[in-house]
Parts: structure tokens; C-alpha cells; sequence
């Protein structure tokens, strides 16, 4: 015999109605469930790393034809925020090349350049991770006579280490359209340099772009640049009449929240197996 | 009621594991496989123009530009890392075989101390050889991983990518016989 006072059930069985007694446990069990779905939800369907958004924050035109042979040019740019990150975009022409870009006094990298087929128009995209912040002076240096339209852009909400990927390029001497397609991700931002010989020629862009800017430099140099969400591959597509050109385009990748970006390689292979010599055979499981 | 309980409490694992997968899946876009068919393979050109010897596949990545042979009772796996880098791992475990491909875009010339200081913590570079991989410059050596124990390295810088394949010691032979069937492919 069951004591009712010892055995839960028996007790509450004496103290409720059967009835009630199913209502209230089906109503814990339901909060219990409840719970429990929003709680695996949250943990479980709620990405591990935020990504932080790429953002254009300032860009900055400057263009000017030198004729002087090697010579230096600076200007001063100021961000509105706090940059993750510096590109320097450069359509120019002549002879000359753009051999070297300082920002803040630090060297820039070049990611990626192209020429036409001569060559003489040059498109190039050099960067600064991590730059200092607040007002910098960017100077370039000249190995001959180069005529240039640049565009200066600070970016905020990049990697600060391999903050850019996937640069691609294409050139020639009668084209009239370019499309290189850069391997990207959702939140990154893919942008693109053209130059022309063009002499105000118009420029059309692909769908989904953006014009950063457009402007018809000296000797006939026409610097143009656009950007694009990321996505899994983006085409830079631009057209044009046909004449001299070079295209570059390169993805800018999103920071990871909390700045753990580029933790270098990661050795994925036979991860969570057993690596054993045994008698001289490699034994894994 | 325990038993009805215990079912809800498996959906929820199941259905939380489901997400929690979906959200970690790794696997690269812009890469593709072109799997050997062998009734083909014999006579006909795949579809790569590229002549996959027998008991091997293709690897190919468009978005990395390049292909290799591996042997085909190696499993591919492919994972999305920060930065825009990738990796593919390539493995037999039965077999004890094995190979893992690290792809990070890289604008230098050549690879600086401050790369290999952050992709080999165990700073260990031995018997260091400079190596040429389908016209590109690289080298090979030995260097040691906690987990893995002692490994075989060669990296090359090509296109703006710096590629560094990874295997166990003891199976050298085999990355050395993969890398002589790697090809960069224009798009």
C-alpha cells in the first residue's frame, strides 16, 4: 500500500483534483519546453562571431598632371571616423608610374595594378591597415611625368590585418568593357579603379554599383571607381567606347567583432583524429 | 510523460545542432569540384582539358585559379576562415593519408617573418629548400605542430595568394607527388 504521505504523487493526488493536477504540470511542462526552444535558439541559431559592417566613411579626390619628372605631391585628408583602413586609388597616364604612397608618414602597399597595352594608363590600389587616425598628409612619388586622378577613401568596420582579398584586373588597348569577378562575402565591400584614355568619355556601371567617383583628368585621364555589396563572387562590370584601358577591383573584408581578424593559419587536418607512429606505420583514428 | 518529455528534449538537440552546423558550415563559395568519371577518363578529356590519372580526382578552385590531382579515396572538406582566407583539407583516414591546403590573399613579394611567425607558432623552419610549383617560387621545409607533431611544409606566393600546404612528415613523399600534378589555371 502506498503511504500518502510519503509519496508525492499519492499527496498531491490528495490535496488536487485529477483534472487540475494534469493542467498545471502540462502548464510547467509547456514554460519548461518553452524555455528551453528559446534558449537552444538563441545559443545555438545566433552566428558565434558578429561581423562588423564595411563602411565607406570619407573618400577625396585629388588630380593633377606633372610634368616635371620625378617629383613628390602630397595632400591632406581627414576621416570622419576612425579608419580600419586607407586605400589610395590611382588612375593616371604618361610615362610615368606612381612608384610610392606614404599616409601619415607610413608606406602604403600596393594590392593590385594593371596597364593598358602600350603601357600608359595605370590603375593601381594601395592600402594601409590599422592607419593613425585624425588629419594625414598622403604623398605620392613620381618616377616620371604621370598625369593622375586619385581617390584617398577611409574605410571603417574592415579586418585591420588582410583587410583586402581577391584583387583582379583586366587591360587593353580597344576595349569597352571590363569585368573582373572578385571572390567576396556578404558584409564585405568590393570596389573597383578604371582609367581611360577617354577624355570625358561615359562610363556605364554594372547593376547593383555604386559610382564613387567620375572625373575626366588632365591628359585625357579618366579616373572612375565604384563599390558593391560582397556576395559569394561580385563582377565589377564597367563599359565604356572603346579605348586605351586598365581595371583593377579588389574585396574589402568585414572585421570580426572583438579584432580577433586574421589569426593566421588554422591546421584543420585530421583535427579531432589520433596521430600515432606504431611500428613505424602511421596509424590515425 | 518522461518518455514525451525525453522526445521534445531530443528534437530540441537535434534541431539546436542543426543550427548550430548551419551556422558554422564552412564550405567556400566560388569553389568547385570536378569529380573523375571514370567511364570516361580513359578516352574522352574531362571537363578541365586535364587528363585525371587513374584512382585519382581533380581538385579544382576557379576562385583560387589552380588544379591538382589527389587520390580519390581522399575526402575534400573546405572552410572559410577570416580575413578572406580558406582552407581545404583533403583526407583518408583509414588510409592515413592526408594534406591541407591554407589560401590567404597576400600582396608581398615574398613571405615575411612576421607571416611565418604567425602561422607557424612553433617558429620551427628546418632543412628550408626553395622550390618551384608550376613556375611559382616557394619553399619547403619541416616545422612541428603541437597536435600534429612534425610536419612537412611548401608555400609559394602566386597571383597575390599565398598557398601553404601542410601534411604529416612521414607522408612527404605523397605531398611532393600532389604538388607535381598542381597547375595554376587562368580563368
Amino acid at each position: 500500500m502506498i503511504n500518502p504521505v510519503r509519496s508525492k504523487k499519492s499527496k498531491i493526488s490528495a490535496d488536487l483534483p485529477e483534472a487540475s493536477w494534469t493542467s498545471n504540470g502540462m502548464k510547467k511542462l509547456f514554460k519548461f519546453i518553452s524555455s528551453l526552444v528559446i534558449i537552444t535558439l538563441v545559443f545555438f541559431a545566433v552566428p558565434k562571431e558578429a561581423l562588423a559592417a564595411v563602411t565607406l566613411d570619407t573618400k577625396l579626390n585629388t588630380n593633377a598632371d606633372n610634368t616635371v619628372g620625378p617629383a613628390t605631391a602630397n595632400w591632406s585628408f581627414t576621416p570622419t571616423g576612425i579608419p580600419t583602413l586607407i586605400t589610395v586609388h590611382v588612375s593616371s597616364a604618361r610615362g610615368g608610374d606612381i612608384s610610392g604612397i606614404t599616409y601619415g608618414g607610413q608606406s602604403m602597399t600596393l594590392v593590385i595594378a594593371k596597364d593598358d597595352g602600350v603601357p600608359n594608363r595605370k590603375a593601381r590600389i594601395w592600402k594601409l591597415e590599422s592607419p593613425p587616425s585624425g588629419t594625414q598628409t598622403v604623398e605620392i612619388t613620381m618616377d616620371g611625368n604621370v598625369a593622375y586622378v586619385i581617390e584617398t577613401i577611409a574605410w571603417t568596420g574592415t579586418a585591420t590585418t588582410g583587410a583586402t582579398s581577391g584583387p583582379q584586373s583586366s587591360g587593353g588597348n580597344a576595349g569597352n568593357t571590363s569585368t573582373p569577378a572578385v571572390t567576396s562575402a556578404t558584409g564585405d565591400v568590393v570596389i573597383d579603379t578604371l582609367v581611360l584614355d577617354g577624355c570625358g568619355t561615359a562610363i556605364t556601371d554594372g547593376a547593383n554599383q555604386t559610382e564613387q567617383w567620375d572625373v575626366d583628368g588632365a591628359n585625357c585621364t579618366d579616373g572612375y571607381g565604384s563599390t558593391e555589396p560582397g556576395g559569394a563572387s561580385i563582377t565589377m562590370s564597367e563599359s565604356w567606347a572603346a579605348t586605351f584601358f586598365a581595371h583593377v577591383a579588389v574585396n574589402i573584408v568585414q572585421a570580426v567583432a572583438g579584432g580577433a581578424v586574421d589569426i593566421g593559419r588554422t591546421l584543420r587536418l585530421f583535427a579531432g583524429f589520433h596521430i600515432k607512429i606504431f611500428n613505424g606505420k602511421l596509424k590515425i583514428y | 510523460m518522461k518518455s514525451v518529455f525525453a522526445s521534445v528534449i531530443i528534437v530540441i538537440i537535434f534541431a539546436g545542432s542543426y543550427f548550430y552546423f548551419k551556422n558554422n558550415d564552412s564550405s567556400q563559395n566560388g569553389i568547385e569540384f570536378a569529380p573523375l568519371d571514370f567511364s570516361k577518363s580513359e578516352s574522352e578529356p574531362t571537363p578541365s582539358a586535364r587528363e585525371v590519372p587513374k584512382g585519382a580526382r581533380e581538385y579544382r578552385s576557379e576562385s583560387y585559379e589552380f588544379s591538382l590531382f589527389y587520390p580519390e579515396a581522399m575526402t575534400v572538406k573546405e572552410f572559410k576562415e577570416s580575413s578572406g582566407a580558406s582552407t581545404v583539407t583533403f583526407e583518408n583516414i583509414k588510409g592515413a593519408q592526408g594534406f591541407q591546403i591554407f589560401i590567404t590573399a597576400y600582396s608581398e613579394a615574398q613571405v615575411s617573418e612576421a607571416r611565418f611567425a604567425k602561422d607557424l607558432p612553433s617558429g620551427v623552419r628546418l632543412d628550408l629548400n626553395t622550390i618551384v610549383v608550376d613556375g611559382a617560387t616557394g619553399a619547403a621545409f619541416y616545422s612541428r605542430d603541437a597536435l600534429l607533431g612534425e610536419t612537412r611544409e611548401i608555400w609559394f606566393i602566386h597571383d597575390n595568394y599565398l598557398f601553404e600546404l601542410t601534411t604529416l612528415k612521414p607522408l612527404e613523399n605523397l605531398l611532393s607527388e600532389i604538388v607535381g600534378t598542381w597547375e595554376f589555371v587562368e580563368q
